[in-house]
């Protein structure tokens, strides 16, 4: 069954899915939203897809936060 | 579960009387609650009628795993299964990939040098 | 930014994870990884270097022109290496069929055109980011406008 490090990251997940959502600074949504890859790619490790974590460490955590970073500071961050 | 596309059915229909119809007010807001309890019901449901993760008997491992499992080594010469089926069997679908990166940059471009 | 603790650490880093980079695109037929991982891995530490030095210094290493030929380059590459399965006498991007020589599982020249189109996808998509990076970031030729 489910072991107890799978049910810490996965409700990990959940409430960073629900902070993001719900969040008006926006640089505060992005870095949460990073910390939400990082763990989501631990969480595909432990499911036996290590090319998925190492492509969604990379372009989650480091190319996605940078770009939507670009994007913020060229708008408001208010949302 | 022969109860569940008609249980499927009265939901929208249900969805739909809510959002067209009924005026805002106070018996809206609780028949959205009660709206999104049955959807997740029946989200609940279809997941516990699923098989167990990794099990051999879920419909997606055919005979069609068995022969790429079995097979791959022989066929392409390449260790990594996965490098195997998206470079070797599925190229072309790749080469799609590809071209929706392509026409991404592409865009991205054409608009940011416009300004 | 210009911090001396930032430019010192990224300056040790890069190279590491250039190096890994590169190991996970290579070996992308024995181990896990591939194309898009390992281009991805490439692209975020030239990202990494733009960001800890200043865009003049990034764009001295790998210019606008050059990634976006190699944007394009990636992707001709890769049509090449499919169009020599038809001038071999087989289909579009054929492998075993196509007689090309699949060496010994285990080595590195193994596998035939896999080795090759994942060298070619990992250009593309390690430039594809790098692209990204530049122009959104309004690197090289920026005319002012950052309002």
């Amino acid at each position: 069954m489910i072991s107890v490090l799978d049910f810490l990251l996965l409700s990990f997940l959940i409430v960073c899915a629900i902070v993001v959502a719900r969040i008006r600074d926006l640089i505060s949504a992005v870095i949460i939203f990073a910390a939400y890859s990082l763990v989501m790619a631990i969480v595909w490790q432990m499911l036996g897809a290590p090319d998925i974590a190492m492509t969604e460490a990379a372009l989650g955590a480091g190319v996605t936060t940078f770009l939507f970073l670009a994007a913020i500071s060229k708008t408001k961050r208010a949302e | 579960m022969e109860a569940s596309p008609l249980v499927g059915v009265g939901i929208l229909l249900l969805i739909a009387y809510v959002f067209f119809y009924l005026p805002r007010s106070q018996i809206r807001h609780i028949l959205v609650i009660v709206i999104l309890f049955m959807i997740g019901y029946a989200l609940v449901v279809t997941v516990a009628e699923m098989p167990v993760f990794g099990s051999a008997n879920t419909p997606a491992y055919n005979y069609v795993a068995k022969r790429y499992l079995e097979g791959t080594v022989a066929e392409t010469g390449a260790i990594n299964v996965i490098s195997a089926i998206i470079l070797d069997y599925r190229a072309f679908d790749t080469l799609g990939e590809a071209t929706v990166l392509f026409v991404a940059i592409a865009a991205a471009i054409a608009n940011l040098k416009a300004h | 930014m210009d911090d001396l603790v930032i430019r010192s650490v990224s300056r040790l880093v890069v190279p590491f994870i250039q190096l890994y980079g590169l190991y996970v695109i290579f070996y992308g037929h024995l181990s896990p990884g591939g194309g898009f991982a390992g281009g991805a891995i490439v692209a975020s530490s030239m990202i990494l270097y733009g960001l800890s030095f200043n865009l003049e210094a990034g764009s001295r290493k790998l210019g606008h022109d050059v990634s976006s030929f190699m944007e394009s380059g990636g992707a001709i590459w890769y049509l090449i290496i499919g169009l020599l399965g038809i001038l071999f006498g087989s289909n579009f991007l054929a492998n075993r069929y196509a007689g090309v020589s699949l060496g010994t599982p285990g080595q590195l020249f193994s596998g035939g055109i896999i080795f090759f189109l994942s060298l070619g996808i990992g250009v593309k998509v390690a430039s594809t980011m790098i692209t990204l990076f530049y122009s959104l970031s309004g690197g090289e030729d920026s005319s002012g406008s950052n309002n």
